[in-house]
């Protein structure tokens, strides 16, 4: 069970990756390229990933264990 | 913008995802480096989240190929593999990348990620200055 949900996750995260545009070198390039033509993108991954996790690991962590253990 | 933002989003939620059902924390260089250390720790989630990596890439391909830009011209292959050595070699010593201390890291308010968020980004772009500058472009 903990490998099918390992599994999901992992579509998933490459689903988030690959919608947002990181899966381009030039759109990671283009942040990093902040005294040239920069590309926020990157940032707007971090804000919408840090945001749902951010508030979701203060939920989870007070649970005394995974759902699958 | 607003699609990064989205994006991110489904990342969090992917994360938070492995969080409350296993317990762990997606730090993807972690769990890379954890299936070619060649010890049998934990072998079987870590591939079949790799493998979801990969399938989930698939799909992109398939259903949303403007994720993918063509290769560089200016690359080679020998170049890739040297930058994915670097990559590799670069989140191994830092124990950790954007989804292990970017994400899950900074989202648990832990320090050491924050710092090493802070360095490694600032390290990216001060070597797309360098490389700039190599080249001639600024």
């Amino acid at each position: 069970m903990k490998g099918l949900v390992s599994f999901i996750v992992g579509v998933l995260f490459a689903i988030g990756l690959g919608y947002s545009g990181m899966t381009k070198p030039d759109v990671v390039k283009g942040f990093l390229d902040i005294f040239g033509n920069w590309d926020p993108s990157l940032i707007g991954v971090m804000i919408g990933a840090i945001l749902v996790h951010g508030v979701s690991y203060q939920i989870i962590k007070k649970r005394s264990s995974p759902l699958l253990d | 913008m607003l699609f990064a933002i989205i994006g991110g989003g489904i990342i969090g939620l992917a994360v938070s995802i492995m969080y409350i059902f296993n317990g762990r924390v997606t730090g993807i260089s972690g769990i890379v480096s954890g299936i070619l250390s060649l010890q049998k720790t934990d072998l079987n989630w870590r591939m079949l989240f790799t493998l979801g990596l990969i399938a989930g890439g698939v799909l992109l391909a398939l259903f949303h190929p403007e994720s993918f830009d063509s290769p560089s011209k200016d690359m080679s292959l020998y170049d890739y593999v040297l930058a994915g050595l670097l990559v590799g070699f670069g989140t191994s010593l830092g124990s950790g990348c954007t989804s292990g201390h970017g994400v899950c890291g900074i989202s648990r308010l832990s320090i050491r990620s924050i710092v090493a968020t802070l360095v490694f980004i600032s390290s990216g772009v001060f070597s797309v200055l360098v490389f700039k500058l190599l080249k001639g472009e600024l």
